[in-house]
């Protein structure tokens, strides 16, 4: 973008930037970046949208970014706010069309050794059982009163319906289920965009991963998470699918006639907002949560299919295989929780738009078995580098209510991306670093080009450094399914 | 009203635009714009060359403003497309002002044998929306979370 106003930050120090609050700015913004991330943070617009939603109403110390933060509608992604919960507003912009899009991390008993010679035909076999790719379907075929069940119980109605253990539910964000959904709210739209799509990976950057750990940073943690070197694992990238975009579509609508109604002065249409009091506010609370647990349940059933293709393919059973879930969170959502503002436990409303959980440890939302580390956050890369596994701190509760990053974060547009990658064969390439890579489009698979997005270790490094959040372990891809 | 055997002049660009697909879109009249918009969105999501014109779809929206309609037309047809499996191609007004529009969108159903969907479309977002007139000519810009 030519012509646009140039944020001036302020270097804090070498971890964190502040946009000074002027004009209508209720709060000073701050992004966390070092001296090489913030150069491509420079070339978009994103610091003019960490300014943006200082402007919003009951919003609570800064308008916060990640290191991985990009250009975004309305919020940046890679954002985080807390409003109010009795003054503030809520903002459909500030969370996303795909809500509750996440990350799940599962371990396995089985190391790289025994797998060498069966990860082609392993992706392969996950690849012809999961349904993925632009526009897939899923094998089941739910009723509305069923669908409205999903929305209500995520996780559980999953585990309820043979999709996975009832352990599961306990390593999940919330316990796969998010208070307040009342499918009431939902239009026949989402449910008719959501009702087919239950139980698929979608396309863009979804993806299935089957991967091993590389390097363990912090042994002792990394145990209690159940990681060691060299153990298979497995990522799944995934969300709310059209249901959720239909959602936030909805409400955005809802919204933009309340902001005319409200006379509230907003800089850009899609940071569309209510107050999360009013009726239309607590509806979107009430829709988002319904969309929340439908990616929940999404995950669950991802989870188990892949389980199962291991156990069929490799003719092992689940006690051998060990296919645990190490945790799942969520990266698009809005949530009550309580925080520390000026020296009170404040209930606020935290938007994190491309932003990850990372509650410390001791926190009682984190799983008993973790407590005493924290909770663990997973952070995905691109398919040709490495992801990660960091740990929640007390560092992220003081500074960033509770929250850290999300991923890599694009560099470069999705043309630009396809333009570099003409001529060259993908899969070859990757395939020379040793990932298997089965897509269901070329297409997609040349906008996901490894080079289209930062290095994660950066935007890792940051955290860490910044104390928002401490490296655990470093995942190596090794064989991937992406939409 | 139709403009699909309109050539001589571009009908849409994209732009750059780092996590999503931002396009730029031409037209001589505002029906064009509208028109030419929702070509754009549909040549995205697959090669228009493969769609016959065998079915026509109407369509009413309402908004407050162009912008919006804009963003309400778009969002409509991708609501179409996503659950019909409705691929259009060419698109006629019997009504169009700042805030309604009644449409006949014209192609056919997704036929797996025939069509190839290139991506998938989130949403149609309302992030610097814009429909204006620039020297006698109209041009909108729009942005897809994709």
């Amino acid at each position: 973008m030519s012509g646009q106003e140039k944020i001036h930050l302020e270097k804090i120090d070498e971890y964190r930037w502040r946009i000074p609050r002027t004009g209508k700015m209720r709060v000073d913004g701050i992004i966390y970046a070092d001296e090489r991330l913030l150069k491509d943070i420079h070339e978009d617009e994103s610091p003019k949208q960490v300014a943006n939603v200082a402007h919003l109403p009951g919003i609570q110390k800064y308008s916060l970014a990640m290191p991985d933060i990009h250009w975004g509608y309305g919020f940046p992604i890679g954002g985080v706010a807390a409003f109010d919960w009795r003054e503030g507003v809520i903002s459909p912009g500030g969370v996303g069309y795909d809500i509750n899009c996440g990350t799940r991390l599962l371990g396995t008993n089985l190391s790289t050794q025994g797998l060498r010679e069966k990860i082609r035909g392993l992706v392969n076999a996950l690849y012809q059982n999961i349904p993925s790719g632009v526009g897939s379907k899923g094998a089941l075929r739910l009723s509305t009163q069923e669908l409205r069940q999903v929305l209500k119980q995520g996780s559980a109605w999953a585990v309820k319906n043979g999709y996975g253990w009832p352990e599961d539910v306990d390593f999940t964000e919330d316990r796969g289920c998010m208070e307040g959904a009342d499918p009431g709210v939902i239009s026949e739209r989402a449910l008719e965009r959501g009702m087919p799509q239950l139980g698929t990976l979608g396309s863009g950057n979804h993806f299935l991963e089957v991967g091993f750990v590389e390097e363990i940073y912090d042994p002792e943690v990394a145990s209690i998470f159940g990681l060691q070197k060299d153990q298979v694992t497995v990522l799944i990238h995934s969300g709310s699918r059209g249901l959720g975009y239909q959602v936030c579509d909805d409400f955005l609508k809802k919204m933009g006639e309340r902001v005319r109604q409200l006379g509230l002065e907003l800089p850009d249409r899609q940071l569309a907002c209510d107050f999360i009091r009013s009726s239309t506010g607590q509806d979107y609370f009430s829709g988002m949560a319904c969309a929340a647990n439908y990616a929940w349940a999404n995950r669950q059933m991802l989870m188990h299919w892949t389980r199962e293709v291991f156990e069929r393919f490799l003719q092992m059973g689940p006690k051998e295989l060990g296919m645990r879930l190490v945790y799942d969170v969520c990266h698009n959502i809005a949530k009550r929780e309580f925080h520390a503002v000026e020296g009170e436990l404040r209930e606020v409303c935290v938007h994190r738009k491309g932003a990850t959980r990372a509650f410390p440890p001791g926190h009682p939302a984190v799983p008993e078995a973790y407590r005493s580390v924290g909770q663990p956050v997973l952070i995905p890369g691109d398919m040709g580098r490495y992801s990660f596994v960091l740990r929640g701190t007390e560092g992220a509760m003081q500074e960033t209510f509770g929250s850290t990053c999300h991923g890599a974060g694009r560099v470069q547009s999705r043309t630009q991306a396809k333009k570099a990658s003409k001529g060259r064969s993908l899969h070859r390439e990757l395939e020379d670093r040793g990932i298997f890579v089965m897509a269901a489009s070329r297409e997609t698979l040349a906008e996901e080009a490894p080079e289209a997005y930062k290095d994660v270790s950066q935007v890792v490094e940051v955290v860490h450094r910044a104390g928002i959040s401490r490296r655990v372990a470093k995942l190596r891809p090794w064989g991937v399914v992406k939409g | 009203m139709k403009f699909s055997s309109l050539n001589w002049m571009k009908r849409y660009e994209t732009f750059e635009h780092t996590a999503d697909l931002g396009i730029r879109v031409f037209g001589r009249t505002y029906e064009e714009v509208f028109a030419n918009a929702a070509y754009a969105l549909f040549d995205f999501l697959t090669n228009l060359d493969n769609v016959r014109e065998s079915l026509s779809y109407k369509i009413q929206v309402e908004a407050v403003d162009p912008e919006e309609l804009l963003v309400r037309w778009l969002s409509e047809l991708l609501f179409l497309s996503e659950t019909r499996g409705y691929l259009f191609k060419d698109f006629s007004f019997s009504h169009l002002n700042q805030t309604s529009l009644q449409a006949e969108a014209h192609g056919e159903t997704f036929d797996p044998s025939r069509h190839k969907l290139k991506a998938e479309v989130k949403a149609v977002t309302y992030h610097q929306v814009e429909v204006k007139e620039k020297d006698g000519r109209w041009e909108a810009r729009v942005i897809f979370d994709i």
